[in-house]
């Protein structure tokens, strides 16, 4: 009894409604006309897609650097790798490899130039990060149409300049990662079995890395800072290897949710990326202060699982289509849970 | 030194001014709602059978206003639709010639309370009816 | 020793309001290039103008009182809107039915702003995002209840008003019961340019009402609290309620400033409109220099100005400069957040530096005092 007791205080009330909610809804599901295996695999598929991005926000919280609503910077250096890739024609896990690849020295600088921004503006980080954010997708959108790309497969047929919104990669490595030692039972379900490893990999080194010297060192720096600077950590330059870890894995994370996702989304595709990312983090148990592999984890799993879910179950059992509006109160309702969660005041 | 009223007098004060703020509020929407209800009234110009059993013809082409809006034209069994805002208007209905120049000018007063559920206006009858 | 001299003045008066000059020169430039005649800029300057301050006026007593940017005005918009639904279902014209869609929207942005304050203060230092945030939860609520509430659980008379299928309202409802209603109550024009006088002067009183609940005791308690809440609170002024009641006003406030607003567009877009309410009121405050912490009633109108010169410039001075119109339209997006960027890191990088400067302070006297 009071194990039960001790594990409901420490996950907390609304991560156990939560998931008492999604099996709920996991149960419901065959007696309301939705195929439990189909929704299974998606939540699944999804889970895969988004963990990355999700973890990205990991470095960032731990350094006291809030949550990171400027996750589109990252995200952006994955685009450009994406459409080079795109424009390269590499295909297949090569393919995957090179937008990656062509991402990372981008998202190095980008992250860079934005850890030294917020390390100016200490205390607000979070409303300038998602202005930050929002300025650098509608400056992309400027260059998407200006950049010199010229594969057929990206540029608006009639003029030949500028690309198009979405560009699909279904010839070049949709599901190159994701396929890696995949399975599928049945008709239904599709288990992303490379994606997942891919996903438990890049989540197994940042585990390492929060235990190395550097690791512990931003940890401190985010949960100390007087007693950091005390043992001789640089703060600020913590502050900004978090900011550019976070920037790289937001780039990779986008990579993956593109190849399972099979487009690349430009303009204003990016605007909003972060959200469901902070959400499912918060759901996942972390906080504005502090955030471990669990919560990613977890969160991405309930989060993603809800979306799934909520909206299939109720749009069969009401006969309408209200995804799209539950996606918005369930999403936007989480984050506002987790920011009004009172944290002690230090002064 | 004057003893202060008990806070429970205070409280219930306020209770009254307040609703009795927010009762004038409603009774201000509701008056706005009235003066301000556009009717949709639909204008026809047939003939017309009076209560004595005569027979009125319709008229040839008329022009109608109501309350200084656009004029609706109508011809004979023509119908066309006049908006009206509140409840009392003034109808002024200009009988035309072959040229569509007004000749005789009519004004009637009416209320949207007098006309059906449809609020059909058969100007014919109107016509009749105004000065 | 005699401190600022004429050029450290200048120097003072550009740093301090370096974003609406920065704005003042891209907007010239985006004049010369988009051939706009002068009577054309005006005219479209003063329907604008007309059409926003009442919104962006609204963000002013947050400010005040410490809140920051209020980013839940949307909120209002929302009820606004609502308000504006009945009426063009009930199909109440003219300034009966503005009068009477804010009768409706006055309660609901009551309870609106009131929830939104109750967040906001049990997410003391981080209102901004939460408003921000709340604003999204509100939309997705609103749509709930326009999208499949109204027609079904609320009767809608006007079947014009519903979609297809039954319920929900329509993506675009008409909004000529009303359209220009109070901007031509007063008709006057000037050498062929109309002046929508009747709502300058609702705007004038406006103001004069702010001005006037600078000086009232609500007023000054705001203020206190928005300078420094535990004194404040030692000070014996209730600060959390305070807050919570800065937060309804705006609301409220911006509820009025959304009909406003739409009687002049005269369409409303009912899934569409109220979501750059915010950006765009606050975008245009930040441009007139307010802060996050100060502004005023001049910041409100130098914004507007300059915002929205810039909003009405940039795709054809893209198109003329460039070749592309579509280049202009995401250039002034990415003016619209680059700006709220900009001003939110100067705040925070003033405040930063505040606090070094009266740290360093400190330890000076406790050097001098050991």
């Amino acid at each position: 009894m009071n194990r039960i007791k001790k594990f409901i205080e420490e996950a907390g009330w609304p991560r156990i409604l939560i998931a008492v909610f999604l099996v709920i809804l996991f149960i419901v599901a065959p007696f309301v006309g939705v195929p439990v295996d189909a929704a299974f695999s998606d939540t699944l598929v999804r889970f895969g897609m988004n963990g990355v991005l999700v973890l990205a926000m990991v470095p960032m919280v731990q350094s006291g650097c809030g949550l990171n609503f400027g996750l589109p910077l990252g995200i952006i250096a994955g685009l450009l790798g994406a459409v080079t890739s795109v424009e390269l024609e590499a295909k297949g896990i090569p393919g995957v490899f090179t937008a990656m690849a062509i991402a990372t020295p981008i998202a190095v600088v980008l992250g860079w130039g934005y850890g030294l921004l917020l390390n100016k503006v200490k205390g607000e980080e979070m409303m300038i990060a998602t202005y930050v954010g929002f300025s650098s997708v509608a400056f992309m959108c400027i260059m998407w149409l200006v950049l010199p790309y010229s594969s057929s497969n990206m540029v608006w047929g009639y003029a030949g300049v500028g690309l198009r919104t979405t560009v699909s990669v279904e010839e070049f490595w949709q599901r190159a990662i994701s396929d890696i030692a995949a399975f599928n039972i049945g008709d239904a379900f599709y288990f992303p079995t490379g994606m997942f490893l891919f996903f438990l990999l890049l989540c197994g080194l940042m585990w390492v890395f929060m235990r190395t010297r550097t690791g512990t060192a931003m940890t401190t720096v985010g949960s100390n800072p007087d007693y950091a600077r005390a043992s001789g950590v640089n703060i600020n330059r913590m502050r900004t290897l978090s900011v550019i870890l976070s920037t790289w894995l937001g780039a990779l994370g986008i990579i993956v949710y593109e190849q399972s996702f099979g487009f690349i989304q430009l303009y204003m595709g990016p605007f909003m990326m972060a959200f469901p990312a902070v959400a499912a983090l918060l759901i996942g148990g972390a906080s504005v202060k502090k955030a471990s592999i669990i919560n990613v984890i977890v969160g991405t799993f309930l989060f993603q699982g809800i979306l799934t879910m909520t909206p299939s179950v109720i749009n069969s059992m009401l006969q309408t289509d209200m995804s799209e509006v539950i996606r918005i109160i369930v999403s936007n309702g989480m984050i506002l849970y987790a920011l009004t969660r009172v944290t002690k005041v230090r002064s | 030194m004057k003893e202060l009223p008990s806070r429970r007098r205070v409280i219930l004060k306020h209770i009254l001014v307040n609703f009795v703020i927010v009762l004038l509020l409603i009774g201000l929407g509701v008056w706005c709602y009235v003066q301000g209800k556009t009717y949709k009234l639909s204008l026809g110009n047939y003939a017309y059978t009076d209560q004595n059993g005569e027979e009125h013809p319709a008229l040839e082409a008329v022009e109608v206003f109501i309350d200084d809006r656009e004029p609706v034209f109508l011809l004979e069994d023509d119908s066309g639709t006049g908006e009206a805002t509140g409840r009392q208007h003034t109808m002024v209905i200009k009988l035309l010639d072959e040229n569509d120049k007004p000749i005789e000018s009519r004004t009637i007063k009416f209320s949207v309370a007098d006309l059906d559920d449809d609020l059909d206006v058969n100007v014919a009858e109107f016509w009749l009816r105004a000065k | 020793m005699k401190s600022t001299s004429g050029g450290n003045a200048v120097t003072l008066f550009c740093m301090r309001n370096a974003v609406p000059i920065v704005f003042l020169l891209v907007s010239s430039i985006g004049i010369y290039y988009s051939q706009f005649t002068a009577e054309y800029l005006i005219q479209e300057m003063l329907t604008r103008l007309a059409r926003n301050s009442f919104l962006v006026l609204s963000l002013l007593i947050p400010i005040m009182a410490g809140m920051g940017l209020n980013f839940g005005m949307v909120l209002g918009a929302m009820a606004g809107q609502i308000g504006l639904i009945f009426i063009s279902d009930w199909n109440v014209s003219g300034l009966y039915g503005m009068t009477l869609a804010a009768l409706i929207a006055t309660p609901l942005a009551i309870l609106f702003g009131w929830m939104c304050g109750v967040v906001l203060n049990k997410a003391r230092g981080r209102e901004m995002v939460t408003s921000y945030i709340l604003g999204f939860f509100m939309n997705g609520v609103y749509q709930l209840a326009v999208l499949y509430g109204f027609g079904s659980l609320v009767p809608i008379l006007n079947p014009e008003l519903v979609l297809s299928r039954g319920y929900g309202i329509r993506n675009v409802t008409n909004l000529d019961n009303i359209r220009g209603s109070l901007d031509n109550a007063i008709e006057l024009n000037i050498m062929g340019i109309h002046v929508p006088l009747a709502t300058f002067l609702l705007i004038g009183v406006f103001c004069l009402f702010i001005v006037w609940f600078r000086r009232t005791k609500l007023g000054q308690d705001m203020r206190a609290t928005g300078q420094d809440l535990s004194v404040a609170h030692s000070a014996g002024i209730p600060v959390m309620r305070t807050r919570i009641i800065s937060i309804v006003i705006s609301t409220v406030l911006a509820a009025y400033g959304q009909i406003i607003f739409l009687q002049n567009v005269g369409t409303l877009n009912t899934y569409n409109s109220h979501e750059q309410a915010g950006v765009f009121a606050i975008a245009s405050l930040l441009v007139g220099g307010a802060t996050v912490a100060r502004a005023s009633i001049l910041n409100v109108f130098t914004g507007v100005l300059l915002f929205h010169l810039m909003f009405v410039v940039s795709p054809m001075a893209g198109k003329y400069l460039v070749g592309d119109a579509q280049i202009g339209e995401y250039f002034r997006v990415f003016v619209c957040y680059a700006i709220i960027s900009l001003a939110l890191v100067l705040h925070a990088w003033r405040r930063h530096a505040d606090k070094e400067r009266a740290r360093a302070a400190l330890r000076g006297e406790a050097g001098g005092a050991a």
